[in-house]
């Protein structure tokens, strides 16, 4: 599997920690940091409908926090979690795989769970959360088994 | 799977470190594999085989 270089690897993790903190806030805020960085946007679906019940596209006023915070954190967790290791061998491969298995396992249960325990807009807003679930059991994971392995093996 | 790693690599004086860095990988993944805990792929066994000049099947074994 092709991989990142490791010079990616830490600055990622810790942009993908950091603004991860950031996004938990903004959640527990209810998203009143909706508003922050207003700007206009062009956006393909618009608030006014249109044909066949679709929004009109065009231009409108938004607040771009979430989207750069949601840019953020998927793209420091995708580089953190696939940047190779200083020593990156097949047991790491093997380890990276399998911790991504679990987290995708782990996510859908969720996501099961979710769909049976949660309704209306709190079932919305965990959908949303479990955008991220994968990406973020994923490193903690990967992190967790990496060191457990380094410590045992040493 | 059982294999004899240690076994070659104490008559040809080899340390972990030193089989790790001919073969590109960690010095954990060494001890994984000589402690029946990883299972080396099969390219991995062919450069392990190579280094002590032996064959794959004298270096692992079915139990």
């Amino acid at each position: 599997m092709r991989l990142l270089n490791h010079q990616f690897k830490w600055p990622a993790t810790a942009i993908f920690y950091v603004t991860l903190i950031i996004g938990i806030y903004a959640i527990s805020v209810e998203n009143q940091l909706e508003e922050l960085w207003e700007v206009p946007v062009y956006s393909f679906f618009g608030n006014k409908t249109g044909f066949l019940g679709m929004g009109k596209s065009g231009w409108i006023q938004n607040g771009i926090f979430n989207e750069v915070l949601t840019f953020l954190i998927v793209s420091s967790g995708l580089i953190a979690g696939f940047s190779k290791e200083k020593i990156e061998d097949e047991l790491t491969s093997k380890i990276r795989l399998e911790s991504l298995a679990i987290a995708i396992i782990i996510n859908y249960i969720l996501v099961l769970m979710g769909n049976f325990l949660l309704f209306d807009f709190s079932f919305l807003t965990a959908m949303m959360v479990f955008i991220f679930t994968p990406l973020v059991m994923f490193n903690l994971i990967f992190q967790f088994r990496l060191f457990n392995y380094y410590r045992i093996y040493q | 799977m059982k294999n004899e790693i240690r076994v070659f690599r104490a008559k040809q004086r080899i340390t972990q470190d030193e089989l790790a860095l001919q073969l590109g990988v960690s010095r954990q993944t060494i001890n994984a594999i000589e402690n029946n805990k990883y299972f080396p792929s099969l390219e991995l066994a062919l450069k392990i085989a190579k280094i002590f000049n032996c064959t794959v099947e004298e270096l692992f074994s079915l139990e």
